[in-house]
């Protein structure tokens, strides 16, 4: 067994749980690695945290050992097959990501400026915005319309929904833990309806109103604590 | 590994704090190793060309049609959740476009 990396004893058993949740996590990290070097690490109850802070073995942890390091991402990838785009939208969208299509890129440009447009329009009548609120709700109209043409009729659901599935359970800047409950219980309905319609093959990607499948494929990459707590 | 230190280390980046998109125009641009804004490998983001013909799109809009100010000072901490988030509430005043310099 390899020695544990240098980094801070912390407590017994708990190690450095309070520590790493008292103050601001980054500045946690910071602290670490200044005082531990670029390859340190910390214990949080039964976990040893490895950290990893110089450029030059990034590659070696990204791309030659993700064998060791890259387990984390097979419950994002049976998500994805369990919930799929409806089939135009899912060609649209892969060529948008291999970037190959000059006249789709084009396209999907405009698209992101028209819907971007749209939303800064609100936002001038309201005079001012809630950064995280409208920029979730403006990033899922802006995935949905620009990469696969479809509308939702109150794209801040579907926001709010996935926000209180990825944060569930975890300490979020004011957010009670009975809103967090609601935009759980919020996103469970939707995860159902989006079940109940299920994967539908030459699925027009015109406007749709209320829930589409697409939308769990689109943002289940953002975290695997989505899948680990859903699926 | 964390992004957000890699991204504003000094041995790396001169002024990490500071808004210069100029620095990636410059012939000893930030590295893949040292900007990593999408990860890499296997667990790289499947949309990261996707997310950047989307940005050019909105930053084109965000430019031309507004500007956006912040309510409140200073800068708020940043907070990593299921992104990198402001840790407090954070207000921005939305107004018409101002002409270019």
């Amino acid at each position: 067994m390899s020695p544990a990396p240098p980094g801070p004893r912390g407590l017994p058993l708990l190690g450095s749980f309070f520590s790493f949740h008292a103050r601001q996590r980054l500045w946690f990290l910071e602290q670490v690695v200044r005082a531990h070097g670029d390859r340190c690490g910390f214990r949080m109850l039964w976990t040893t945290f490895i950290v990893v802070n110089a450029p030059q073995h990034a590659l070696a942890v990204l791309a030659n050992r993700d064998q060791t390091y890259g387990s984390q991402l097979t419950p994002e990838l049976r998500a994805l097959e369990l919930i799929r785009p409806p089939a135009d939208g899912l060609v649209r969208g892969s060529k948008a990501t291999r970037g190959s299509d000059p006249n789709t890129r084009v396209q999907i440009e405009q698209s992101a400026f028209d819907v971007v447009a749209r939303a800064v329009h609100r936002w001038r009548e309201a005079r001012a915005i809630e950064v995280i609120d409208a920029g979730g709700t403006l990033a899922v109209e802006l995935t949905l319309k620009a990469l696969f043409g479809l509308e939702v009729e109150h794209p801040e659901e579907y926001f709010f929904a996935i926000r209180g599935a990825l944060t569930e359970g975890r300490s979020e800047r004011g957010d009670s833990r009975k809103q967090r409950k609601e935009r759980r219980a919020l996103f469970v309905r939707l995860k159902q309806r989006a079940l109940d319609q299920g994967p539908q093959d030459g699925d027009v990607p015109t406007r749709r109103n209320g829930f589409s499948p697409l939308m769990l494929a689109t943002v289940s990459p953002m975290s695997s604590a989505l899948t680990r707590a859903w699926w | 590994m964390s992004p957000y230190l890699l991204h504003h280390d000094p041995r790396s980046w001169d002024a990490p704090e500071r808004f210069q998109p100029e620095r990636f125009l410059q012939e000893d641009k930030p590295t893949s190793q040292v900007f990593l804004p999408f990860g890499g490998g296997a667990q790289s983001c499947p949309g990261s060309t996707a997310a950047l013909v989307l940005l050019e799109g909105a930053v084109r809009a965000f430019a031309t049609q507004c500007s956006l100010r912040l309510q409140s000072s200073p800068l708020p901490q940043p907070f990593p959740s299921y992104a990198l988030l402001p840790e407090k509430p954070t207000t921005l005043t939305v107004g018409a476009p101002t002409a270019p310099a």
